[in-house]
């Protein structure tokens, strides 16, 4: 009897009444978004952003009951729940949202008080925090019934996602994907492979279904087209002046992060690439006066993304890509759904992820970026919260330097404005700047 | 009482004795594999007290205080003593200085990172772990010029198990005395940068000086310290002087390394028995997925030392640990029991704050 309530509920509220909602904000008033100096127009593109981010959040709400529910973290190879037909929710686009938001100290605060140190990841901090409290920005988060953490992108999410095991009562999967230093060996591809198999195993089991290949197959494809996509409309800023900025990217990145693997999110960036390549015919520019380009390393200080795009406008600098949301075109792009064995084609993408690369790799990276989309100069910013992402940054600056670019690193922290100090960072900033007018 | 060599003084011997060096980071690896290739392991686990007038250059505030360290003494010439280096892959502070040594900060002696499987699937481990020896194997073999021989690691198989015998000894000792010393603590320490046989002389000859010496029982308290590594080992002093003593630790540098539950088993090869070894392993934050199990562990060990409060101590910034912290607090807390959590910054002398704090914990107890 529950059963069939929560169905009714889930497709009364994803089929009628998110779209009588959607077209209502559609056709209420709303100002027309015009570029105010220092920026150009802003991207038509950003309400169908809203709209589909939205969707996946509204049909979280409802999904419990209806679908498995799985929690992931952002590098997990959820092509294989997709298939299943799982909903799919990431911690890390939540807490990134509660960022934006400015919800990190509140949510916190919260784990803080329960001994949980500040010095961890504020991520976590905020998204146990948020667990724990129920409080969302998105309305209500659908209780999982796997957790899966994929190592790829830090060992933090092992601690992480086990202590959620322990709070919610919810077993965990970790895909251990070993760190690549150099060449990967043979037997390090095999562990992750068997993993990736052992994974498909558990989700047929919680979903009741099996994995069909073909709708594998297509998932993958979806997946790995979805990011060349996003590769297109990233490699859109080599155009000069640039049509968007990294602030854009770090915004738009979301459905790529969150829906890859469905045709939404390739539809998505099919459209965003349309609108760029027209903003590049039309001459625009996403900052009015581009005089320097720059590339971002790590996360985005997402709670000063306003501040820092204008401070930087103003000046004529356009960060034009990062090597953050490049990222997600640079593993799954390579997804070979052509590939006889999916999973062969899923651990050659998930284990070459940057974040479990080394630091030479990472250096030639950043110096490729560089040359290939014209930057004069880079900003590191070195993140309190992500240490595996910020750990051999000063190094990076100074090998940088010592090629030609003019190098940055900035302290802050993604997530928690508490490690963060305005009038600091503006003065460093400042002096940045300077080195660009020799 | 026994003489108990400096790091200098070990290295310094190896070498005379024709035995290269490797250095050997944080936590878990068995030491078996390398001292089977007449290589000295020295654990390099800081060391304590150093100013950072080079790591500041190149790590970040607010990385823990092993990896800023362990750069400051590689950068000030520590480590030039040393033939190769061994990372077992502990976090991601560990992953991220293995590729700083060797990418950026011009380390050109050979290096392996060895990685202990984090997955749950136990045939998967298995396998996972026999390949990564066999490529640490080959390793050795380049480093030491010298082949591999079964037997060899077999007797250092069985001379660890016996370093573990000797160990479990003095710990029921303590247990049935009330002892309690730094001397103690510096010689199980020790280990750290001795071949295992030599260790084993030490800890037979200071157990047999122990149980001469030890005619009456001390009216002591137990208390029960898990942790990361015991730096500054003053925590030790307090805890003596205020009239405490340890009987079980879980220090990732101590206690929680001492597999007890391996049985060497001459019906399989030697490398089979490294890989049981290793599966046997005590629960550890940095690759384990349950919190229950490792409170399990932890309270198995309280009970055994009929401990009255329970300190937490690990270094600053270290996330697996301090991501434990809270789910330990609430276990011992719930069962009535104090508990008292710092975390240092690997000094030589523990900070006046953090010294008030422990003697306060320890008078209320
Ligand atoms: S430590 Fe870094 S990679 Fe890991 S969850 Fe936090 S922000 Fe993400
Ligand atoms: S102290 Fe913690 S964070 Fe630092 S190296 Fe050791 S395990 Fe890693």
């Amino acid at each position: 009897m529950n059963k069939i309530l929560n169905r009714l509920k889930y497709y009364g509220a994803t089929r009628i009444l998110w779209p009588l909602s959607v077209k209502k904000r559609v056709s209420g008033k709303r100002s027309s978004p015009s570029g105010k100096p220092p920026f150009g127009p802003p991207l038509q593109i950003t309400r169908k952003l809203r709209e589909i981010m939205g969707f996946h959040y509204f049909e979280g709400r409802f999904s419990e009951g209806v679908k498995p529910v799985a929690w992931v973290t952002s590098g997990a190879p959820i092509e294989i729940l997709r298939a299943l037909d799982f909903f799919i929710f990431y911690p890390e686009n939540h807490a990134a949202m509660c960022c934006v938001q400015r919800l990190v100290p509140e949510l916190s605060a919260v784990v803080e008080e329960k001994g949980f140190s500040m010095d961890l990841c504020s991520y976590a901090r905020c998204d146990m925090g948020s667990a724990i409290s129920g409080k969302t920005p998105v309305g209500k988060v659908p209780k999982p019934d796997i957790l899966i953490a994929c190592t790829n992108i830090c060992q933090t999410v092992l601690y992480w996602y086990r202590s959620l095991s322990e709070m919610l009562g919810v077993p965990l999967v970790v895909i251990d994907t070993p760190f690549v230093y150099g060449d990967v060996p043979q037997h390090h591809l095999k562990y992750v492979k068997a993993q990736l198999e052992r994974v498909a195993d558990i989700a047929e089991d919680i979903s009741g279904r099996t994995l069909e290949l073909d709708r594998f197959s297509h998932v993958l494809r979806l997946s790995a087209d979805a990011s060349l996509l996003w590769g297109e409309a990233l490699a859109a800023s080599k155009h000069r002046p640039a049509p968007w900025t990294a602030f854009d990217q770090f915004v738009h990145m979301a459905p790529i992060v969150s829906l890859r693997g469905t045709y939404e999110c390739y539809a998505y960036y099919a459209e965003l690439v349309d609108e760029l390549r027209d903003r590049i015919y039309q001459g625009i520019s996403a900052v009015q006066t581009e005089k320097y380009r720059l590339l971002w390393d790590n996360l985005p200080v997402w709670f000063k993304l306003r501040d820092f795009s204008t401070i930087l406008a103003e000046e004529g600098f356009n960060i034009v890509i990062s090597t953050y949301t490049n990222a997600w075109y640079q593993s799954t792009a390579y997804l070979n759904s052509d590939e006889a064995d999916p999973f062969e084609a899923l651990t050659e993408a998930y284990i070459h992820i940057i974040l479990n690369m080394d630091l030479n790799h990472k250096l030639e990276l950043m110096e490729n970026l560089m040359k290939d989309y014209s930057c004069d100069g880079v900003i590191l910013h070195s993140d309190k919260s992500c240490k595996p992402y910020s750990i051999g940054q000063y190094d990076l600056k100074e090998k940088l330097l010592e090629k030609g670019f003019k190098a940055f690193v900035l302290e802050a922290d993604h997530g928690d404005p508490r490690f963060y100090t305005d009038e600091q960072v503006k003065n460093r900033l400042q002096a940045f700047f300077e080195m660009f007018s020799y | 009482m026994v003489a108990i060599p400096s790091r200098a003084q070990s290295i310094q011997d190896a070498k005379s004795k024709g035995a290269k060096i490797c250095a050997l980071f944080p936590v878990h690896f068995p030491r078996e594999l390398i001292e089977c290739f007449n290589i000295l392991p020295v654990e390099v686990w800081g060391p304590p007290g150093q100013e950072y007038n080079l790591a500041s250059k190149h790590v970040q505030p607010y990385i823990c205080p092993i990896i800023k360290n362990v750069v400051e003494f590689y950068l000030s010439g520590g480590m030039d003593v040393v033939d190769c280096a061994v990372f077992p892959h502990t976090c991601d502070s560990i992953q991220g200085l293995a590729t700083l040594f060797t990418d950026m900060l011009h380390w050109d002696k050979p290096t392996f990172v060895f990685f202990y499987p984090r997955t749950s699937t136990s045939e998967l481990k298995q396998q996972f772990l026999a390949d990564e020896i066999g490529k640490v194997i080959n390793f050795l073999e380049r480093v030491s010029g010298q082949p591999f021989e079964q037997g060899a690691l077999e007797s250092k198989i069985k001379a660890f198990e016996e370093n573990i015998h000797l160990r479990k000894q003095l710990i029921d000792h303590k247990k049935a005395t009330g002892f309690e010393s730094v001397e103690y603590w510096k010689l199980i320490r020790a280990g750290e940068y001795m071949f295992v046989e030599e260790h084993n002389k030490l800890l037979a000859a200071y157990l047999d000086y122990l149980k001469k010496n030890a005619d009456k029982r001390d009216q002591k308290r137990a208390v029960f310290i898990t942790g990361y590594v015991p730096e500054p080992m003053e925590v030790f002093e307090i805890i003596e002087k205020r009239g405490f003593y340890i009987v079980e630790d879980d220090y990732a540098a101590l206690g929680r390394r001492l597999v007890r539950s391996f049985k060497y088993n001459a019906d399989i090869s030697p490398i089979e028995n490294l890989v049981r070894k290793c599966l046997s392993f005590n629960p550890c934050p940095m690759f384990s997925q349950n919190v229950n199990d490792r409170l399990k562990y932890l309270t198995e060990l309280f009970q055994y030392s009929d401990a009255k409060g329970v300190i937490i101590h690990t270094v600053k910034f270290c996330e697996p640990e301090l991501f434990d912290v809270p789910f330990i607090e609430k276990h011992f807390k719930a069962m009535g029991v104090p508990v008292l959590f710092i975390d240092t910054n690997l000094e030589k002398k523990l900070l006046p704050r953090d010294r008030n704090r422990l003697e306060a914990f320890l008078e209320s107890v």
